[in-house]
Formats: structure tokens, C-alpha cells, sequence
């Protein structure tokens, strides 16, 4: 846990949420250890909170670190492009993990906790 | 006072909710300095209870306990803030003019294409049929990038070779010689976009010479020798099956934000809970001692196949000492 993200990656987190059409705003949330956002969304969708991992490698251990603002649920999201690890998610908490093209997917549904992206075959 | 400037003392003020030491102390300096009120309440119920730890002057001893809880934490907080890893556009952070080796003149240079190339991954066309993630559309990051980052990144690289061109190998010239041709093509192209630079590519061979240089120093860095020793003493041998340093401490140990080190865990022997904590203390530690952030990586025997997957796409890294 922390946040060691490179400079551009917020930014481009951010940017990629206030471009989602599901999206109403973003307001960062001030955490000591992590980086975090409150996503109100559209359509009438609750809003949730997405908390960013600063993972090389997303594991038990990183779930374990998860910070108590998740406690009830929200998006662990892995923020760095080249971190390997888990990416299922935890429906009993209500916890989506994921990578952002895993987040913006499941920024359309209010049960984002159980969206999982299409297989690349299924795409084609 | 500038907005970083107040968040930075708002932040100093605020105790970190997990700084369970200074909770205790303070709980503790409260109960003495309250003495009088819990004792009388007590002793509605309980006739003649007493208690007392230096007699009249306990409300002293309650006061100093948390004065030295509170210094403690204002202490850990201005440290923490102090040493802040901050992420920033690589030259901003060129530190030297002139190299007095090619390995002092790499490690300049490292940092500042490892940004271009993190940049580049990171927010940059992708093709979308090798890459895991989503075709990018929107490339209004990388086409900001281009121009902030990444075009003043080639400026103090290009500086950086001329001002130490007498530092370079001569058979290395010839691909430093196609990096500035590359960066001049790279740098017309942001102006004008139209400009073809496909001739001139980033030659692929820069990399391997940069960072094998830059490794071959870091080896016999003293400051990353002690801290390796001292990481080797901290991590709990009974559940740490291997362990290795990587990234940007490997290669350029002064200048690295954080040392970014990947361990290898027995699961069946340990407490998720108590290996954290382990984890945690160190980290805290390695902060007070090395005034640097310890970016810890874990893998459980789960995930022995990433870890070894993540060991091959780091060839060059700091394996824990033997023995």
C-alpha cells in the first residue's frame, strides 16, 4: 500500500472517469496511505468509492492492506498499467478489483462488484 | 503560506489513525491527568478504591506522557512529510552538469528515459492486439505529456550527452549518436505533427548499455549494500522464502525515490495479519533509518508462478544476500 504512482497516472485516471458517460463528477477523497475518489455516477447509480493500488503484484496481501474506507464496499483499482495479480472481485464485500478498462466497464452497472470484462474472443 | 504549505501543516496536525503508540500514550496521560474525576466516580461504587503511580503529582505524569506522545507523532508525521515521494517530470531532477564516468553519466540519463518510456506506456498509442488492456481513443494525456514531459526530458538528455560526450565508449558513440537523431525527429514531430520521424527510432540498444552500466555501479554501492544487510535482518526468515531488490534502486541507489523490493512468502506458515504488521514496522523503520520509502511486493506460494514471471522480466536486480 502507498503511493507510489507515477505522476501521470492520476491524471489519467482521473480524465478517464470524467469522460465516462456514466459519470457525474469525481472528488478525490484524502487518505494518508492511498490514493482515492468518490465517483458519483448518473442515471440514477449510487456512487462509490474507488481507492488506487500502488501494487507491482495485486494479492491476498494487497486485499488484506485495503484501506477501512472499503469496508462497505467500492473498487480497488490496480493503477499501475504493468502490476500483474489477481482481478476477480469480492462480492460479499461489494469490492471490485481491477485494472481502469475493468473500472470503466463497471462504472455501468450499479452491482459494478459483479462485472467481469468480456473475454477477448467474446469481443470479436 | 502557499495550498501545499497548509495541507502539509493540516497533515502534520492530523495523527495517522494507525499510530497505535501515540493512541495508548495519549489514553494513558488522559487517565492519569483525570485521576481525580474517574477515582470519585468509582468510588460511588466501589468505597475506598485508590490508585496512584507517583502520588499527588499523577496529573504531571498523565501531562508529560502526552506531551512526549504528541512530540512523538508530530515527529513521525514531519519526517513522513519530509521525505514525501514525490512524482515528478525526471528533469527536474537532473543533478549534475558534467560526468566524471560513463556510469555517472547513465544514471543521469536513466531516469529521464525511464519517464519517456513510462509515459509512453503508460498513455501512449497502444495497438490493442499484444496489449492486455483496452485500445486507447483518448489521447489527450499522452499528447500533454509529449509536450511537457517528455520534450524537456529530451532537452536534458541531449544536454547531458553533449556536455559529456567525452565520457562515452567510443563503441558506444555511434548509438548515442542515433539517440539524438531520434530525439531531434521526436521533438520536430510534437512541433509539427505532420513530420515523419519513423526513420529515426529510438535505437533498441540503449537500454542494455544504459541500465547494465548503471547496474554494475549499483552492485557496489555502500548505501545499498547497508541496505540490503539491514533488510535481510528485518524480514522474518520463517515465512520469507526469497526475496529481491528491483527497480530503480538497482540501478541508480542515490537518486531512486524508494526501494521497491518483491518477497516471496510461505502462506501455509503464515499470519496474513501478523505478516503485515512485520511488513508495516519495517517499512516505518526503513523510513526513520534510510529517509527513504521501502515499496514492499508480496507474493504467497499461490502466486510462485508470477513471482518467478516477475523475476525473469527483471533480470537485473539485488537478490537477497546467502546465508
Amino acid at each position: 500500500m502507498g503511493k507510489d504512482l507515477h505522476y501521470s497516472i492520476r491524471p489519467f485516471i482521473e480524465r478517464a472517469l470524467n469522460s465516462h458517460s456514466a459519470v457525474e463528477s469525481i472528488e478525490p477523497i484524502a487518505l494518508d496511505d492511498f490514493y482515492a475518489y468518490k465517483v458519483n455516477r448518473r442515471r440514477g447509480m449510487t456512487s462509490l468509492v474507488v481507492v488506487l493500488s500502488d501494487d507491482y503484484h495485486f494479492g491476498s496481501a494487497s486485499l488484506q492492506s485495503k484501506p477501512p474506507i472499503l469496508k462497505d464496499g467500492g473498487f480497488f483499482l490496480i493503477a499501475k498499467p504493468e502490476a500483474s495479480g489477481f482481478e476477480g472481485n469480492e462480492p460479499n464485500e461489494k469490492l471490485g478489483i481491477g485494472k481502469i478498462g475493468k473500472l470503466l466497464g463497471a462504472l455501468n452497472r450499479e452491482d459494478f462488484w459483479n462485472y467481469e470484462p468480456p473475454k477477448k474472443d467474446e469481443e470479436k | 503560506m502557499n495550498t501545499d504549505q497548509i495541507i502539509k501543516l493540516v497533515k502534520l496536525l492530523r495523527p495517522k489513525y494507525y499510530n497505535i503508540l501515540t493512541r495508548i500514550l495519549v489514553l494513558g496521560g488522559l487517565t492519569l491527568l483525570s485521576k481525580p474525576v474517574w477515582v470519585d466516580i468509582l468510588n460511588i461504587f466501589l468505597s475506598g478504591f485508590k490508585f496512584s503511580i507517583i502520588g499527588e503529582l499523577d496529573w504531571l505524569l498523565g501531562l508529560i506522557v502526552i506531551i512526549i506522545a504528541l512530540t512523538y507523532n508530530t515527529i513521525h508525521r514531519y519526517l513522513e512529510l519530509k521525505f514525501e515521494n514525490r512524482s515528478e517530470p525526471a528533469f527536474k531532477h537532473v543533478a549534475i552538469k558534467t560526468a566524471s564516468s560513463f556510469a555517472e553519466l547513465c544514471q543521469e540519463i536513466l531516469p529521464l528515459v525511464k519517464d519517456n518510456e513510462y509515459i509512453f506506456k503508460a498513455t501512449g498509442p497502444n495497438s490493442g492486439s499484444e496489449e492486455q488492456e483496452p485500445l486507447r481513443t483518448d489521447l489527450t494525456m499522452w499528447e500533454k505529456l509529449k509536450r511537457e514531459a517528455i520534450l524537456p526530458n529530451n532537452e536534458a538528455i541531449k544536454k547531458l550527452i553533449s556536455d559529456n560526450k567525452q565520457t562515452i565508449p567510443a563503441k558506444y558513440t555511434d548509438v548515442f549518436n542515433q539517440l539524438l537523431l531520434h530525439i531531434d525527429a521526436f521533438n520536430e514531430h510534437i512541433i509539427n505533427p505532420n513530420f515523419d520521424y519513423s526513420e529515426f527510432q529510438f535505437p533498441k540498444q540503449l537500454p542494455t548499455i544504459i541500465l547494465s552500466t548503471c547496474f554494475q555501479t549499483a552492485k557496489t554501492n555502500q548505501n545499498l549494500i547497508k541496505k540490503v544487510k539491514w533488510i535481510s535482518t528485518k524480514l522474518n526468515k520463517n515465512y520469507v522464502s526469497d526475496w529481491f531488490i528491483f527497480g530503480s534502486a538497482a540501478f541508480i541507489p542515490d537518486k531512486a525515490n524508494d526501494i521497491d523490493i518483491a518477497i516471496l512468502v510461505d502462506k501455509a506458515t503464515t499470519d496474513q495479519r501478523k505478516l503485515n504488521d512485520n511488513i508495516l514496522d519495517i517499512k516505518n523503520d526503513f523510513k526513520l533509518k534510510f529517509k527513504k520509502d521501502l515499496h514492499v511486493s508480496i507474493f504467497d506460494n499461490e502466486s510462485i508462478n508470477d513471482y518467478s514471471q516477475f523475476s525473469s522480466k527483471n533480470p537485473l536486480k539485488i537478490d537477497k544476500p546467502n546465508g
